[in-house]
Protein backbone atom coordinates (compact mmCIF):
# COMPACT_ATOMS: atom_id res chain seq x y z
CA UNK A 1 0.00 0.00 0.00
CA UNK A 2 1.31 3.64 -0.42
CA UNK A 3 0.95 5.66 2.57
CA UNK A 4 -1.24 8.86 1.75
CA UNK A 5 1.22 11.55 2.27
CA UNK A 6 0.27 13.67 -0.34
CA UNK A 7 -2.09 16.14 1.65
CA UNK A 8 -1.38 19.76 1.53
CA UNK A 9 0.55 21.15 4.22
CA UNK A 10 -1.68 21.73 7.27
CA UNK A 11 -4.59 18.73 6.56
CA UNK A 12 -5.03 16.32 9.04
CA UNK A 13 -3.11 13.30 8.01
CA UNK A 14 -4.84 10.18 9.45
CA UNK A 15 -1.58 8.99 10.59
CA UNK A 16 1.65 10.97 10.88
CA UNK A 17 4.33 8.97 11.33
CA UNK A 18 6.55 10.13 14.75
CA UNK A 19 10.02 8.68 15.25
CA UNK A 20 11.01 9.01 18.71
CA UNK A 21 14.35 7.22 20.10
CA UNK A 22 16.01 6.17 22.76
CA UNK A 23 19.78 5.09 22.75
CA UNK A 24 21.34 1.79 24.71
CA UNK A 25 24.63 2.54 25.52
CA UNK A 26 27.75 0.81 27.17
CA UNK A 27 31.28 -1.14 27.08
CA UNK A 28 31.74 -4.28 24.39
CA UNK A 29 29.77 -7.18 25.16
CA UNK A 30 27.60 -5.94 28.31
CA UNK A 31 24.59 -6.94 26.23
CA UNK A 32 23.58 -4.09 24.36
CA UNK A 33 22.61 -5.96 21.06
CA UNK A 34 20.95 -8.50 23.46
CA UNK A 35 18.94 -5.74 25.14
CA UNK A 36 17.95 -4.50 21.74
CA UNK A 37 17.15 -7.90 20.41
CA UNK A 38 15.09 -8.84 23.52
CA UNK A 39 13.00 -5.67 23.14
CA UNK A 40 12.37 -5.04 19.39
CA UNK A 41 9.55 -6.30 17.70
CA UNK A 42 11.80 -6.74 15.01
CA UNK A 43 15.12 -8.79 14.05
CA UNK A 44 17.71 -5.82 15.43
CA UNK A 45 19.02 -4.51 12.24
CA UNK A 46 22.68 -3.33 11.79
CA UNK A 47 23.93 -0.15 9.77
CA UNK A 48 26.78 0.81 9.38
CA UNK A 49 27.65 4.85 9.18
CA UNK A 50 31.34 6.75 8.38
CA UNK A 51 31.71 9.30 10.64
CA UNK A 52 33.62 12.21 11.39
CA UNK A 53 35.28 14.14 13.79
CA UNK A 54 33.18 17.15 12.24
CA UNK A 55 30.36 15.96 13.52
CA UNK A 56 31.32 16.68 17.10
CA UNK A 57 31.63 20.52 16.28
CA UNK A 58 35.33 20.21 16.61
CA UNK A 59 36.52 22.94 13.81
CA UNK A 60 35.85 22.39 10.16
CA UNK A 61 37.36 18.83 9.55
CA UNK A 62 37.37 19.01 6.14
CA UNK A 63 40.67 21.60 6.82
CA UNK A 64 41.55 19.32 9.51
CA UNK A 65 44.20 17.07 8.31
CA UNK A 66 44.21 15.06 11.19
CA UNK A 67 40.50 14.84 10.71
CA UNK A 68 38.98 11.24 12.07
CA UNK A 69 36.84 9.39 10.13
CA UNK A 70 35.66 5.84 11.42
CA UNK A 71 33.00 3.87 9.69
CA UNK A 72 31.14 2.18 12.96
CA UNK A 73 28.32 -0.11 13.27
CA UNK A 74 25.31 0.31 15.60
CA UNK A 75 22.50 -2.21 16.26
CA UNK A 76 19.02 -0.62 16.56
CA UNK A 77 15.51 -2.31 17.05
CA UNK A 78 11.70 -0.97 16.90
CA UNK A 79 8.60 -0.79 19.15
CA UNK A 80 5.10 0.26 17.51
CA UNK A 81 3.88 2.40 20.01
CA UNK A 82 0.43 3.21 18.83
CA UNK A 83 -0.92 4.40 15.02
CA UNK A 84 1.84 7.04 14.61
CA UNK A 85 4.54 6.71 17.56
CA UNK A 86 7.42 4.57 16.82
CA UNK A 87 10.13 3.91 19.52
CA UNK A 88 13.40 3.17 17.96
CA UNK A 89 16.67 1.72 19.73
CA UNK A 90 19.74 2.47 19.13
CA UNK A 91 22.58 0.14 20.86
CA UNK A 92 25.74 3.05 20.39
CA UNK A 93 29.36 2.36 19.77
CA UNK A 94 30.67 1.69 23.36
CA UNK A 95 33.97 3.59 22.99
CA UNK A 96 34.99 7.10 24.14
CA UNK A 97 36.59 7.42 20.14
CA UNK A 98 33.08 7.30 18.71
CA UNK A 99 31.84 9.67 20.81
CA UNK A 100 31.12 11.79 17.69
CA UNK A 101 28.81 8.87 17.11
CA UNK A 102 26.39 9.88 19.61
CA UNK A 103 26.58 13.21 18.61
CA UNK A 104 24.91 12.34 15.50
CA UNK A 105 22.74 9.44 17.40
CA UNK A 106 21.72 11.16 20.20
CA UNK A 107 20.20 14.34 18.93
CA UNK A 108 17.01 14.03 19.16
CA UNK A 109 16.95 11.60 21.96
CA UNK A 110 14.79 11.28 24.68
CA UNK A 111 16.89 9.84 27.13
CA UNK A 112 19.82 6.87 27.55
CA UNK A 113 20.30 3.25 29.10
CA UNK A 114 23.66 2.56 30.04
CA UNK A 115 24.48 -0.99 30.74
CA UNK A 116 27.12 -1.88 32.71
CA UNK A 117 29.35 -5.02 33.37
CA UNK A 118 29.76 -5.17 36.95
CA UNK A 119 33.22 -6.91 36.79
CA UNK A 120 33.83 -3.90 34.54
CA UNK A 121 32.31 -0.30 34.91
CA UNK A 122 35.11 1.41 33.76
CA UNK A 123 33.73 0.45 30.49
CA UNK A 124 31.14 2.76 30.57
CA UNK A 125 32.84 5.55 31.84
CA UNK A 126 32.61 7.67 28.23
CA UNK A 127 29.27 6.87 27.87
CA UNK A 128 28.02 8.34 31.46
CA UNK A 129 30.33 11.36 30.71
CA UNK A 130 29.01 11.92 27.29
CA UNK A 131 25.42 11.88 29.05
CA UNK A 132 25.77 13.73 31.72
CA UNK A 133 27.47 16.54 29.34
CA UNK A 134 24.50 16.56 27.11
CA UNK A 135 22.08 16.33 29.87
CA UNK A 136 20.37 13.85 28.25
CA UNK A 137 17.94 11.40 30.72
CA UNK A 138 19.70 8.56 31.59
CA UNK A 139 19.50 5.09 33.96
CA UNK A 140 22.10 3.05 34.85
CA UNK A 141 21.45 -0.77 34.48
CA UNK A 142 23.76 -3.44 35.61
CA UNK A 143 23.99 -6.53 33.69
CA UNK A 144 23.21 -9.68 35.60
CA UNK A 145 25.15 -12.38 33.92
CA UNK A 146 24.09 -15.88 34.59
CA UNK A 147 22.05 -14.43 37.09
CA UNK A 148 24.09 -12.88 39.11
CA UNK A 149 25.82 -9.43 40.03
CA UNK A 150 29.35 -9.12 40.61
CA UNK A 151 28.93 -6.30 42.79
CA UNK A 152 25.80 -4.72 44.39
CA UNK A 153 24.38 -1.66 43.07
CA UNK A 154 26.04 1.27 45.38
CA UNK A 155 29.22 0.09 44.47
CA UNK A 156 28.43 0.26 41.01
CA UNK A 157 27.03 3.82 41.72
CA UNK A 158 30.37 4.72 43.95
CA UNK A 159 32.44 3.84 41.11
CA UNK A 160 30.42 5.70 38.47
CA UNK A 161 29.70 8.83 40.94
CA UNK A 162 26.90 9.63 39.36
CA UNK A 163 24.26 11.86 40.86
CA UNK A 164 22.47 10.27 43.00
CA UNK A 165 19.21 11.40 41.32
CA UNK A 166 20.11 8.68 38.37
CA UNK A 167 18.67 5.31 38.77
CA UNK A 168 20.90 2.23 39.21
CA UNK A 169 19.17 -0.79 38.31
CA UNK A 170 19.68 -4.60 38.48
CA UNK A 171 18.70 -5.74 34.44
CA UNK A 172 19.06 -9.10 32.70
CA UNK A 173 19.40 -8.27 28.86
CA UNK A 174 17.31 -11.37 28.21
CA UNK A 175 14.14 -10.84 29.81
CA UNK A 176 11.44 -8.71 27.92
CA UNK A 177 9.89 -7.40 30.95
CA UNK A 178 13.34 -6.93 32.40
CA UNK A 179 14.40 -4.46 29.49
CA UNK A 180 10.56 -2.75 29.01
CA UNK A 181 11.26 -1.57 32.77
CA UNK A 182 13.97 -0.20 31.97
CA UNK A 183 13.18 1.87 29.14
CA UNK A 184 10.26 2.64 30.78
CA UNK A 185 12.35 4.02 33.70
CA UNK A 186 14.59 5.89 30.69
CA UNK A 187 10.91 7.59 29.58
CA UNK A 188 9.91 8.42 32.86
CA UNK A 189 13.39 10.07 33.38
CA UNK A 190 12.40 12.08 30.30
CA UNK A 191 9.19 13.05 31.28
CA UNK A 192 10.71 14.44 34.75
CA UNK A 193 12.88 16.23 32.79
CA UNK A 194 10.27 17.67 30.29
CA UNK A 195 7.53 18.55 33.38
CA UNK A 196 10.68 20.47 34.92
CA UNK A 197 11.23 22.52 31.98
CA UNK A 198 8.07 22.85 30.89
CA UNK A 199 7.41 24.70 34.22
CA UNK A 200 10.78 26.86 34.33
CA UNK A 201 12.32 25.03 36.57
CA UNK A 202 14.94 23.47 34.46
CA UNK A 203 16.67 20.82 36.94
CA UNK A 204 20.27 21.47 37.88
CA UNK A 205 23.06 19.44 36.12
CA UNK A 206 24.96 16.99 38.61
CA UNK A 207 27.85 18.71 39.88
CA UNK A 208 31.17 16.52 38.81
CA UNK A 209 32.64 17.70 42.57
CA UNK A 210 29.93 16.37 44.26
CA UNK A 211 32.14 13.04 45.03
CA UNK A 212 35.15 15.17 46.10
CA UNK A 213 33.87 15.56 49.57
CA UNK A 214 33.38 11.58 49.86
CA UNK A 215 35.94 8.96 50.88
CA UNK A 216 37.58 7.43 48.22
CA UNK A 217 38.54 4.09 48.82
CA UNK A 218 41.60 3.00 47.39
CA UNK A 219 42.47 -0.57 46.53
CA UNK B 1 46.63 1.80 37.59
CA UNK B 2 48.89 0.52 34.89
CA UNK B 3 48.79 -2.70 35.89
CA UNK B 4 45.21 -2.98 37.38
CA UNK B 5 44.09 -6.97 36.85
CA UNK B 6 41.16 -7.12 34.93
CA UNK B 7 39.31 -9.16 37.70
CA UNK B 8 40.33 -7.13 40.74
CA UNK B 9 36.92 -5.73 42.89
CA UNK B 10 35.86 -2.27 41.39
CA UNK B 11 36.25 -0.53 44.40
CA UNK B 12 40.10 -0.62 43.87
CA UNK B 13 41.35 1.61 41.20
CA UNK B 14 37.77 1.71 39.48
CA UNK B 15 36.65 5.67 39.35
CA UNK B 16 36.10 7.47 36.75
CA UNK B 17 39.19 9.00 35.24
CA UNK B 18 38.15 13.09 35.50
CA UNK B 19 37.17 12.62 38.80
CA UNK B 20 40.32 10.54 39.92
CA UNK B 21 42.82 13.69 38.65
CA UNK B 22 42.54 12.27 34.63
CA UNK B 23 44.86 9.28 35.62
CA UNK B 24 45.02 6.25 34.00
CA UNK B 25 41.95 5.86 31.77
CA UNK B 26 43.91 5.81 28.46
CA UNK B 27 45.55 2.64 28.45
CA UNK B 28 42.43 0.86 29.31
CA UNK B 29 40.45 2.43 26.50
CA UNK B 30 43.48 1.50 24.16
CA UNK B 31 42.95 -2.02 25.21
CA UNK B 32 38.91 -1.65 24.47
CA UNK B 33 39.50 -0.60 21.27
CA UNK B 34 40.72 -3.20 19.69
CA UNK B 35 37.73 -5.69 21.17
CA UNK B 36 35.50 -3.25 19.17
CA UNK B 37 37.07 -3.38 16.18
CA UNK B 38 37.34 -6.83 16.32
CA UNK B 39 33.40 -7.20 16.86
CA UNK B 40 32.30 -4.40 14.30
CA UNK B 41 33.83 -6.59 11.85
CA UNK B 42 36.97 -5.35 9.25
CA UNK B 43 35.41 -2.71 7.53
CA UNK B 44 35.27 -1.00 10.88
CA UNK B 45 39.08 -1.72 11.58
CA UNK B 46 39.99 0.43 8.38
CA UNK B 47 41.68 3.43 8.74
CA UNK B 48 39.57 4.97 6.07
CA UNK B 49 37.59 4.19 2.81
CA UNK B 50 40.43 3.08 1.18
CA UNK B 51 41.04 -0.61 1.42
CA UNK B 52 44.97 -1.83 1.22
CA UNK B 53 46.57 -2.42 -1.04
CA UNK B 54 46.28 -6.27 -1.99
CA UNK B 55 43.24 -6.57 0.28
CA UNK B 56 40.31 -8.18 -1.87
CA UNK B 57 37.31 -5.45 -1.93
CA UNK B 58 34.26 -6.84 -3.72
CA UNK B 59 31.71 -4.43 -2.43
CA UNK B 60 31.02 -0.75 -4.04
CA UNK B 61 32.31 1.99 -2.82
CA UNK B 62 29.97 3.69 -0.64
CA UNK B 63 29.66 7.12 -2.21
CA UNK B 64 30.11 5.99 -5.87
CA UNK B 65 25.99 5.77 -5.99
CA UNK B 66 25.79 8.96 -4.90
CA UNK B 67 27.90 10.48 -7.76
CA UNK B 68 30.51 11.39 -4.39
CA UNK B 69 28.26 13.63 -2.91
CA UNK B 70 27.77 13.16 0.78
CA UNK B 71 26.24 16.11 1.90
CA UNK B 72 22.74 16.08 1.55
CA UNK B 73 20.04 18.79 1.62
CA UNK B 74 18.97 17.57 4.34
CA UNK B 75 20.99 16.00 7.21
CA UNK B 76 18.28 13.54 8.51
CA UNK B 77 18.36 12.17 11.43
CA UNK B 78 18.62 7.97 11.91
CA UNK B 79 14.92 7.77 12.68
CA UNK B 80 13.22 10.06 10.15
CA UNK B 81 11.01 8.33 8.52
CA UNK B 82 10.53 8.19 4.49
CA UNK B 83 7.51 7.36 2.16
CA UNK B 84 6.54 7.06 -1.14
CA UNK B 85 4.44 9.74 -2.26
CA UNK B 86 0.88 8.68 -3.87
CA UNK B 87 2.35 10.23 -7.25
CA UNK B 88 6.18 8.59 -6.56
CA UNK B 89 4.87 5.25 -6.78
CA UNK B 90 4.18 5.93 -10.16
CA UNK B 91 7.48 7.26 -10.81
CA UNK B 92 9.71 3.94 -9.39
CA UNK B 93 9.73 2.34 -12.76
CA UNK B 94 11.65 5.03 -13.88
CA UNK B 95 14.51 5.15 -11.29
CA UNK B 96 17.51 2.93 -10.94
CA UNK B 97 18.49 0.92 -8.27
CA UNK B 98 19.23 2.32 -5.27
CA UNK B 99 16.55 4.70 -5.95
CA UNK B 100 13.89 2.15 -6.87
CA UNK B 101 14.95 -0.06 -3.99
CA UNK B 102 14.26 2.79 -1.33
CA UNK B 103 10.38 3.70 -3.05
CA UNK B 104 9.77 -0.13 -2.83
CA UNK B 105 11.05 -0.04 0.95
CA UNK B 106 8.94 2.63 1.74
CA UNK B 107 5.38 1.85 1.03
CA UNK B 108 4.39 2.27 4.59
CA UNK B 109 6.82 4.46 7.07
CA UNK B 110 10.41 3.22 6.86
CA UNK B 111 13.18 5.18 9.01
CA UNK B 112 16.38 6.24 7.18
CA UNK B 113 18.72 4.09 9.57
CA UNK B 114 16.53 0.82 8.59
CA UNK B 115 17.03 1.69 4.68
CA UNK B 116 20.40 1.84 4.99
CA UNK B 117 20.57 -1.67 7.10
CA UNK B 118 17.90 -3.80 4.82
CA UNK B 119 19.88 -2.19 1.87
CA UNK B 120 22.99 -2.62 3.12
CA UNK B 121 23.98 0.73 2.51
CA UNK B 122 25.90 3.96 4.52
CA UNK B 123 23.55 5.80 6.49
CA UNK B 124 25.20 8.88 5.01
CA UNK B 125 24.77 7.23 1.20
CA UNK B 126 20.92 6.71 2.08
CA UNK B 127 20.39 10.34 3.41
CA UNK B 128 21.79 11.44 0.11
CA UNK B 129 19.26 9.61 -1.78
CA UNK B 130 16.48 9.82 0.05
CA UNK B 131 17.42 13.82 0.14
CA UNK B 132 17.26 13.65 -4.33
CA UNK B 133 14.13 11.51 -4.11
CA UNK B 134 12.83 14.10 -1.60
CA UNK B 135 13.47 16.88 -3.96
CA UNK B 136 11.38 15.13 -7.29
CA UNK B 137 8.23 14.66 -5.02
CA UNK B 138 8.82 11.14 -5.16
CA UNK B 139 9.15 10.37 -1.08
CA UNK B 140 7.80 12.49 1.62
CA UNK B 141 9.85 12.56 5.16
CA UNK B 142 9.02 13.12 8.79
CA UNK B 143 11.27 14.48 10.67
CA UNK B 144 11.12 13.79 14.75
CA UNK B 145 9.71 16.59 16.11
CA UNK B 146 12.32 19.18 17.45
CA UNK B 147 11.18 19.97 20.75
CA UNK B 148 10.49 15.96 21.70
CA UNK B 149 12.22 16.00 24.91
CA UNK B 150 9.78 18.53 25.87
CA UNK B 151 6.96 17.08 24.43
CA UNK B 152 5.39 15.34 27.99
CA UNK B 153 1.96 13.85 26.30
CA UNK B 154 4.37 12.68 23.99
CA UNK B 155 6.69 10.59 25.98
CA UNK B 156 3.38 10.08 27.70
CA UNK B 157 1.97 8.05 24.84
CA UNK B 158 5.03 6.44 24.85
CA UNK B 159 5.19 5.16 28.55
CA UNK B 160 1.89 4.21 27.82
CA UNK B 161 2.06 2.16 24.85
CA UNK B 162 5.11 0.65 26.18
CA UNK B 163 3.34 -0.06 29.54
CA UNK B 164 0.90 -2.44 27.14
CA UNK B 165 3.63 -4.91 25.45
CA UNK B 166 3.82 -7.91 27.89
Amino acid sequence: MVFDSSAEPGSALPRRPVPVKILVAGGFGVGKTTAVTTISEIAPLTTEAEMTSAALGVDDGSLVPGKTTTTVAMDFGRITIDESIKLYIFGTPGQDRFGFMWADLARGALGALVLVDSRRPDDCFAAVDYFERMGLPFVVAVNQFDGVLAHDLETVRWTLAIDPAVPVIAFDARRFLSVRDAVLLVLEEALVRARSRRSGRAPSGPDPARHGTEPLPRG
Amino acid sequence: MKDRPEETSPTGALIRPFLDGGAGAGGQVNAHRSGNANRSGSRTGEPGPAPAPGTPNTSVRPFLVTAGRTASASDFPVETQVVVTSQGGTAAEALTFEYRDIVNLCGEPVAVAEIAARLSLHLGVIRVLVGDLQQQGIVTTYQPESDANDDVEMIMRVIHGLRQLS
